[in-house]
């Protein structure tokens, strides 16, 4: 990656003599991905995605040509494409100015305090295994278990006329799912983890395996639930995912441009609870969508998308921060070089408040607790909101009572969900499974979480 | 590098049992526009080898396969990183299965659309040209997305196997937005297909400015059980738990509740019966292909009749496993029709008709399902009400009780069936 740096600086250069801003980035992904369940095993490479995308702006809008070809002539070749490209697209020096940002060169790598390559590859095929082997050990009603562990390393090269930077980044995520049989009816559930760092972020903590057994087997024999508006405790868990679909899309700024996103015309008004913050923040530690610099090469600070419940920031990428003159935050991304960059979210979570579980609970005539989230999806410009999750645990009397019903859906209006909320934990976590589509495709890593949350919710 | 190439330094391994390389080869031109505005034009061009290496050993004195595959593209060290690949195989330990030997005939599909890939350039700008065209006056074209790919794709393995298959793909997104200022509502529309005959983004918009319409005044359903219609969009996904549970992989994993000669469901029905195949030779159709990823010819496969399985769809791997008939994955999804016409599968309300959801994929394992609701209309009393957010929950078993489909059948990017299927007994959660 960084034999591309004087190729790629000179070619950016070359570029510009043409086309009044250009840009490269070079990404290569490495690592591993190595499974075992209950009657098959699989170790693999990840696919290395390398490749290089340059991108001009014409004075009116963006170009790109990418290729997976490293090699100088092909570089060559690929640029002098896009600039030929360009000039037949028609070439205005009097459109909007990309600002390049301050000159900087910067390194930024995550490190390892235990090095994958150094444990052999057998081991953690065998350790995979051994996780297999206990789920089934602790529970006859498991028909299929698997493990999955990845350790992914990201290498990416970002370079402008001011900007040179490099990052190589890192993250191990490890997986538990099960699936479990019993008269007839079945249930899938998952636990796991995704970190910044090595092989020491590997094991999941007995705990985790103790609850994901448990809550299984609850959902196992759980009914669904009775529709209708109840109070709710979301855990961290679902709270990040009501973060993601709430506010986190509703405020990438290229739905803003698109007229797409309601959001656009609240800002710096109440949205949430005065109770509510939440934030972005690609700068968060050891988390998984942590980075440096986004794939424009905007360098990382965490926005605050809610404060005391006012919406007060958007998360933008370059072209609609230019448009629509907005400040840049570190929220352009794209699924590989082979794809655009777009607004997208990095680690996205409520902020703290100052309840205990218990005080939460406590005055909960009839309500639930919403935990296990599979997935979401919100609607900018309407500003419905879906969330679905396994596991909804009745509240009576202010007790959890054990009993959980299975599946449950949350919908709604965001700003109804957002100002319902009376009662914020005061634990912040993050859970870093999650993967984020725009629309349905270009799917990036990112991050979400939040304390637990006592609101009002429709649930089905 | 060169498929050629590849197959060389793989024949000269010397502790390989068998080996597949996969060519993938891709050229594909995007265009990004906000309103009428050009927000980003891309071509990406790709060659890339999808390399699998296998191995036998003996394992505590069973014999046992292990695998690897691996992702090579120019610029790679190939042994080096065949070395790896073998290394990890060589951890790897699974039942072994065989590799398919060369096909002795495969099935000719049609899907290749000779102009997108002859002139790519000139078929992305006449889409753009449509997608122009086809707005209406009250409605705006908020944002649209179009993709204009070519692909070919080779398979060697080391049993001399050696076919391959060529595609072109058109891609349109498009979202509408009606109203104005502080009333306004969107409907985004989402089309895939071979040949550009079939694209036909000018109908579909037309189809999409009444939704955004409709969506202004929308209200949340009301909350009970109810016959549901399911139609367009809502199709698309509606059997994937059919399609997965019928796999070979299902069965080996222990997982899939079918079984060979029983219902699909385990209670009494009244209404009609399920009757679904697997067809990968559909012309035009997203997951139509003359042979598999392993190489093995496609088959159409009669997968459930009249509610009963007769048959699960599995590739080599699987077949060899479960002891089957290999058949290929599952392809595109083609469902029987029934006996009521569209229309009156939407009489006797009330009704409520389903378009488009925010999301619909029923749970693969259990059936359940749920799905927040984004276009939807409620027929009661001879008056149609636009009916938005909320949902419908169920399971896939109950679904089954009493299920109609209509007789009108459409095609869609992987599902050829009935227009529409009502389902009664369904519930809504909304007002």
């Amino acid at each position: 990656m960084k034999q591309l740096k004087n190729i790629l600086k000179e070619l950016v250069g070359e570029m510009e003599k043409t086309v009044p801003y250009a840009a490269a980035l070079a990404m290569e992904v490495a690592g591993e991905r190595i499974s075992a369940q209950t009657r098959q095993q699989s170790a693999d490479p990840v696919d290395p995605q390398r490749g290089i995308v340059f991108t001009v702006f014409t004075g009116r809008h963006f170009m790109e040509n990418a290729t997976h070809d490293p090699g100088e002539s092909a570089l060559r070749q690929t640029a002098q494409e896009l600039v030929h490209w360009a000039e037949k697209e028609g070439i205005d020096h009097k459109g909007p100015s990309i600002d390049p940002g301050e000159k900087r060169g910067q390194v930024y790598t995550v490190s390892c305090y235990t090095d994958p390559e150094e444990i052999p590859l057998r081991e953690k095929v065998a350790a995979c295994q051994a996780y297999v082997d206990k789920l089934h050990g602790l529970d006859s009603r498991i028909v299929n278990a698997l493990f999955h562990y990845s350790f992914i390393r990201s290498q990416e090269l970002f370079v402008n006329r001011h900007k040179c930077l490099l990052q190589d980044l890192k993250r191990t995520q490890s997986v538990a799912m099960i699936v479990m049989r019993e008269g007839g009816r079945s249930a899938r559930l998952h636990t796991g983890h995704s970190l910044q760092g090595g092989y020491e972020h590997f094991p999941i903590h007995d705990d985790e395996i103790t609850r994901l057994l448990a809550d299984c087997g609850k959902i196992l024999t759980a009914e669904r639930l009775t529709p209708g508006t109840y109070d709710c405790i979301f855990s961290p868990e679902f709270a990040g995912i009501f973060a993601h679909e709430a506010f986190g899309h509703g405020t990438e700024t290229d739905m803003f441009l698109k007229k797409r996103a309601r959001g656009e015309e609240y800002m710096n008004r109440q949205v949430a609870s005065p109770l509510v913050d939440m934030f972005d923040s690609p700068a968060l530690k050891d988390q998984a969508a942590t980075f440096l610099f986004d794939h424009e090469g905007e360098l990382r600070s965490k926005t605050q998308i809610i404060e005391k419940g006012i919406l007060c920031s958007g998360l933008t990428d370059l072209n609609s921060a230019t448009r629509l003159h907005l400040q840049r935050t570190a929220n352009g991304r794209r699924e590989s070089f082979e794809h655009k960059a777009y607004a997208r979210m990095t680690n996205t979570y409520f902020g703290p408040g100052k309840s205990k579980l218990k005080d939460m609970i406590r005055d909960i005539r009839f309500g639930y607790l919403l935990d296990h989230p599979s997935n979401g999806m919100e609607d900018p410009k309407g500003w419905g909101i879906q969330l679905e999750g396994y596991y909804a645990e009745e509240i009576r009397n202010g007790r959890l009572t054990g009993k959980v019903y299975t599946p449950v859906i949350v919908t709604g209006y965001v700003p109804d969900l957002l100002q319902s909320i009376t009662m914020v934990g005061d634990d912040v976590k993050i859970s870093g499974l999650g993967m984020c589509g725009k629309g349905h495709k270009e799917w990036v890593k990112v991050t979400d979480g939040g304390p637990y949350l006592r609101l009002k919710a429709r649930l089905a | 590098m060169n498929i050629e190439q590849i197959a060389g330094h793989l024949s000269a391994l010397k502790d390989l049992s068998a080996w597949e390389i996969m060519e993938i080869e891709s050229r594909r031109h995007e265009a990004y526009l906000i309103f009428e505005e050009i927000e980003s034009l891309r071509n990406v061009t790709i060659r890339r080898y999808k390399v699998t290496l296998y191995v036998r050993y003996t394992r505590e004195g069973k014999r046992v396969q292990g695998e690897s595959t691996i992702v090579l593209s120019e610029g790679d060290d190939i042994p080096a990183r065949l070395d790896t690949a073998l290394e990890m195989a060589r951890v790897v330990a699974n039942e072994p299965f065989t590799l398919p030997e060369p096909p002795l005939s495969c099935p000719s599909i049609e899907l290749v659309d000779e102009r997108v890939k002859g002139d790519p350039g000139t078929i992305l700008y006449k889409i753009r040209e449509d997608l122009a065209t086809a707005r209406e006056k009250d409605i705006r074209l908020s944002s649209s997305e179009i993709f204009v790919t070519h692909q070919n794709f080779r398979l060697r393995n080391s049993l001399g196997l050696n076919v391959s298959r060529e595609e072109t793909e058109l891609f349109a997104d498009f979202v509408l937005l009606a109203g104005q200022g502080g009333k306004e509502a969107e409907s985004q529309g989402m089309k895939h297909a071979r040949f550009y005959e079939d694209l036909k983004v000018g109908a579909m918009m037309h189809d999409y400015a009444i939704y955004a319409r409709d969506a202004l005044r929308a209200q949340l359903p009301p909350t009970g059980q109810f016959d549901v219609v399911f139609s367009e969009e809502a199709l698309d996904t509606f059997f994937n738990y059919f399609a997965v549970q019928a796999g070979g992989e299902a069965a080996y994993q222990g997982w899939s509740t079918f079984k060979e000669g029983n219902p699909v469901t385990p209670s009494r029905v009244s209404g009609e019966t399920l009757t679904l195949t697997s067809n990968p030779l559909i012309p035009g159709g997203m997951k139509s292909r003359p042979v598999d990823d392993n190489g093995l010819p496609c088959k159409v496969v009669t997968v459930i009749k009249n509610n009963i399985f007769q048959q699960r769809t599995t590739n080599k791997r699987y077949a060899d496993y479960l002891k089957l008939e290999p058949t290929g994955d599952f392809a595109n999804v083609r469902i029987s029709p029934g006996e009521k016409s569209f229309r009156e599968l939407l009489s006797s309300g009330p009704i409520v008709h389903l378009l488009r959801f925010s999301t619909f994929e029923p749970n693969s394992v259990t059936g359940a399902f749920s799905g927040e609701i984004r276009t939807g209309y409620l027929l009661k009393d001879g008056i149609s009400t636009p009916i938005k957010g909320g949902s419908v929950s169920g399971t896939m078993h109950k679904a089954l009780h009493e299920i109609y489909f209509s007789r009108e059948t459409v095609q869609r990017a992987a599902y050829v069936g009935p227009k529409g299927i009502r389902v009664n007994n369904l519930h809504v959660a909304g007002d």
